[in-house]
């Protein structure tokens, strides 16, 4: 048996470790921790709930728009604020761009290094020992893409720009809608930046993976884990916005679909780097601080649960629950489903683009808010399930907590001991080389793990001395 | 050869104008190979940090990524974009200190969580962790140059917003013997990043202000360079975001801001905040968010702060420097006097309210 550490864990957001044990081969158990901490749920307290749309998307630079639109949906839950269908719309494109920037960056610079030798100038070069299995022109078409890659991202950057303001952390995306205005000139920019965003994803993406999962199909049976899959919905659709394109649930492994029941969901700090009370809580029931020296920890993350148990969100867990693919739970499924995803993101795309109206209202503003008010917001981000949940007195926020994907994928073990997602899918992953575990950097980053969103705390007995303050 | 003039001239072209990269890139290419080493190691360390920063210097345009990988800089450590990971990866690191020492240039993106060293873990060197906040002025000590993108890296930024749970601080209160260069925003343009570049590469350091940013980019405050400024000296004021006129009265901070973003604007050139219905927040301005910039839509002066804040006029002065202040509070005044702006239109800069726990 040997033990190694892979750290750091390149070509994810924000810092990572994993620590595998190996047997006979085959990893035996897997630590995964988050070694990047910020604490935004504390610097939130205390200021005017309208800035959370703003200061929450600056948790992450690549999925700056999911938090933008879960923030805004607490605000809007909260003092019941309807947004406008046509600026709806404008959301459901700014975020259908930005995850179409996410899927090509993560695709292209965080998966495709797994699986071919670098082209001239990528970044610190050619690992020394790798796995490349494609014929050379194959490997030589890849990684031409992977250039071309880089550009055809920033192009759908420049797609969420054209309502976005800019990308990323994003300004137009308020509570109450988007404060761009819809021009002819705008929706077809937007629809040509599209176009070859889809032409790409179809002439080439499309072609690069089911080359790699061909020569790569082992990884079809590496990966599984648990096998429980969790969406909180994507894409708002309907005049009031009661539909979502993705619909929200959750499957435990095997089972039938469920409906997503908030009320389960709750968070542990068993093995993470806090201190507090450390039975499950409700998301905003909280009484933990960082305490980096706790013998116990090994995670920046806490440790999201539903119903008591641990699920993985994703492109996979969406297009399973929506029944678009059902192939299997591994590795290559979850790549796979991300290319379907994109395709199928672009092609809602282009139906909303179409209906659009120039001149539309697509805000509804309320300031002064309420003195006081309780919301949450709800939505799948890129990478699975993200969830703010605000209270706010005399008219500035109380209490704020956000779980995000990487805290559902990423968890650390709970308080029974019980592994977090990708934890569980290293189990057993083949590894033929311990000073080079390619094979395990390829289940992880099957995640696409960000730990810049690994969060954070919150003291509600600080919130009381503040109240007294003012 | 490309002359600074030149070179400078280049940067301050607008999206309207030919292309920065087709003007810029066969001279630069010229001049590099001129210069002793060629294309310059680069190290991108991030502390406290987002990544949005990599990500918005993946947007670049005009150099394209690519063509800043493959003319213009040797990147050999990034923990979004490497290939290599693990212990290969920390040997990067290592060799490019021992063996370019006082040649290569490192980049910060993320403030140095001083307070909290265990808040971010760069690796682990034979079982120890590697903190960010020793890592970096210890590589910053074998550099040429330290450039600090993004306005954590520069000055704290969201990552030191109240109560800055980390103790975060920019990367120049901590590097000393190392020339640091800012550049601010949140994130920061990739034309300031790659210009910035270019100019340290080429010709040494750029000419900074007292923030240490370099005056090409950040040398004009937003409200100067703003198209909607007619709107304000007009009086027409609009009442919400999204709407018609100056946004001064929905929070908009460019009075406060030194960027040239409106001139600029933002990924290649298709948009920018002001210009997309929403008010300037700051975003590279010291101290953002706590400077004065937040509450993000509240009218400056009318900026109030947490409690156990002291104070408050760190806000504007200590932000853009009392002589801009006051630069600022006559010009604002002056629409005031020529009865543009009414009386509840004027902005008290320089009076800013006063918290009650004070």
């Amino acid at each position: 048996m040997s033990k190694i550490t892979i750290n750091p864990l390149t070509r994810t957001h924000g810092y990572f470790s994993v620590e595998l044990e190996i047997r006979d081969g085959r990893v035996s158990d897997a630590k995964a921790g988050g070694l990047l901490f910020r604490g935004f749920e504390q610097m939130l307290r205390g200021r005017a709930p309208h800035d959370a749309v703003y200061l929450t998307q600056r948790i992450c630079g690549i999925c700056s728009s999911a938090h933008a639109i879960t923030g805004a949906q607490a605000l809007e839950d909260a003092y019941k604020i309807e947004v406008p269908y046509q600026g709806l719309l404008l959301r459901n494109l700014i975020y259908g761009a930005d995850t179409l920037q996410n899927h090509l960056r993560f695709l292209y610079l965080l998966v495709v290094p797994d699986y071919i030798s670098a082209p001239p100038g990528a970044p610190g070069g050619t690992p020394r020992r790798g796995d490349y299995r494609l014929p050379g022109p194959v490997q030589e078409r890849i990684q031409q893409h992977y250039l071309e890659a880089l550009e055809t991202s920033a192009m759908a950057h420049k797609a969420v720009a054209v309502f976005g303001g800019k990308a990323p952390h994003l300004q137009t995306i308020v509570a109450g809608g988007v404060t761009e205005k819809i021009t002819a000139d705008k929706v077809y920019r937007f629809q040509s930046l599209l176009s070859h965003i889809d032409r790409f994803i179809r002439e080439k993406l499309e072609r690069d993976m089911e080359d790699i999962s061909r020569y790569y199909e082992d990884y079809y049976a590496v990966g599984q884990g648990f096998g429980n899959l969790l969406s909180f919905g994507q894409y708002r659709i309907g005049a009031k916005s009661e539909g979502r394109v993705f619909p929200a649930g959750a499957v435990r492994f095997g089972q039938d679909m469920e409906i997503l029941q908030p009320q389960l969901i709750t968070r542990e700090i068993a093995r993470a780097w806090y201190r507090g009370r450390e039975e499950p809580l409700a998301p905003l029931e909280e009484h933990s601080k960082p305490e980096p020296q706790k013998e116990a920890g090994y995670s920046w993350i806490q440790a999201p649960r539903y119903d008591g148990l641990p699920f993985e969100g994703g492109p996979l867990a969406r297009l399973w629950l929506s029944g678009l693919y059902r192939n299997g739970i591994s590795v290559m499924d979850r790549l796979v489903a991300r290319v379907l995803e994109a395709k199928e993101v672009a092609a809602r795309m282009n139906g909303w683009l179409r209906e659009l109206v120039p001149g539309s209202q697509t805000i509804n503003w309320l300031d002064p808010l309420p003195a006081s008010g309780e919301g949450t917001g709800f939505t799948d981000s890129m990478r699975g399930p993200l969830a703010h949940w605000l209270q706010s007195e005399n008219g500035r926020i109380a209490a704020y907590r956000i779980i995000t994907p990487s805290g559902w994928n990423l968890s650390p073990r709970d308080g029974q001991g019980r592994r977090g997602p990708l934890e569980e899918a290293l189990i057993d992953t083949p590894v033929a080389d311990a000073d080079n575990p390619v094979e395990a950097g390829r289940v992880i980053r099957s995640f696409d793990p960000c730990i810049s969103c690994a969060v954070h705390v919150l003291q509600r007995d600080c919130t009381a001395r503040f109240w007294q303050q003012i | 050869m490309l002359t600074r003039r030149k070179f400078l001239k280049l940067c301050l072209q607008t999206a309207a104008a030919a292309s920065l990269s087709q003007l810029l890139l066969p001279d630069l290419a010229q001049a590099l190979r001129l210069l002793p080493g060629g294309k310059p190691a680069v190290l991108w360390i991030e502390g406290t940090s987002c990544t949005g920063n990599t990500i918005s210097l993946d947007n670049s345009a005009d150099p394209a990524l690519r063509e800043v990988l493959e003319e213009i800089i040797d990147l050999r450590y990034s923990q979004l974009l490497m290939w290599p990971q693990g212990a290969e990866a920390l040997q990067i690191l290592y060799d490019t200190r021992e063996k370019q020492r006082d040649n290569f240039i490192l980049i910060v993106e993320g403030g140095i969580p001083l307070g909290m060293p265990e808040a971010v873990v760069i690796g682990r060197n034979d079982g120890l962790p590697l903190y960010a906040a020793e890592l970096i002025p210890w590589l910053a000590e074998g550099a040429r140059a330290v450039v600090a993108v993004g306005n954590c890296a520069a000055f704290g930024g969201p990552s030191k917003t109240i109560p800055n749970p980390t103790g975060t601080k920019g990367v120049w209160e901590v590097v000393s013997k190392t020339p640091v260069v800012n550049v601010p925003g949140c994130p920061a343009h990739p034309d300031w990043m790659v210009g910035t570049l270019v100019h340290l590469i080429l010709y040494g350091l750029p000419e900074l202000d007292e923030f240490r940013r370099p005056r090409l980019f950040f040398g004009e405050l937003v409200h100067d360079l703003c198209p909607r400024r007619f709107a304000f000296f007009d009086g027409k004021f609009a009442q919400a975001p999204g709407g018609e006129g100056c946004l001064l009265k929905v929070g908009c901070k460019g009075p406060v801001t030194h960027a040239d973003c409106p001139t600029r604007k933002f990924n290649d050139g298709v948009n920018w905040c002001i210009n997309a219905g929403s008010p300037c927040i700051g975003c590279a301005a010291p101290d953002f968010p706590d400077g004065g910039t937040a509450p993000f839509f509240a009218r400056l002066g009318d900026v109030h702060f947490p409690a156990g804040i002291r104070s408050t006029a760190v806000s504007v002065t200590k932000a853009v420097g009392a002589a801009t202040a006051l630069g600022i509070g006559s010009h604002l005044a002056a629409g005031y006097a020529r009865r543009r702006l009414g009386k509840s239109g004027l902005p008290r800069v320089l009076r800013p309210r006063k918290d009650k726990d004070e």
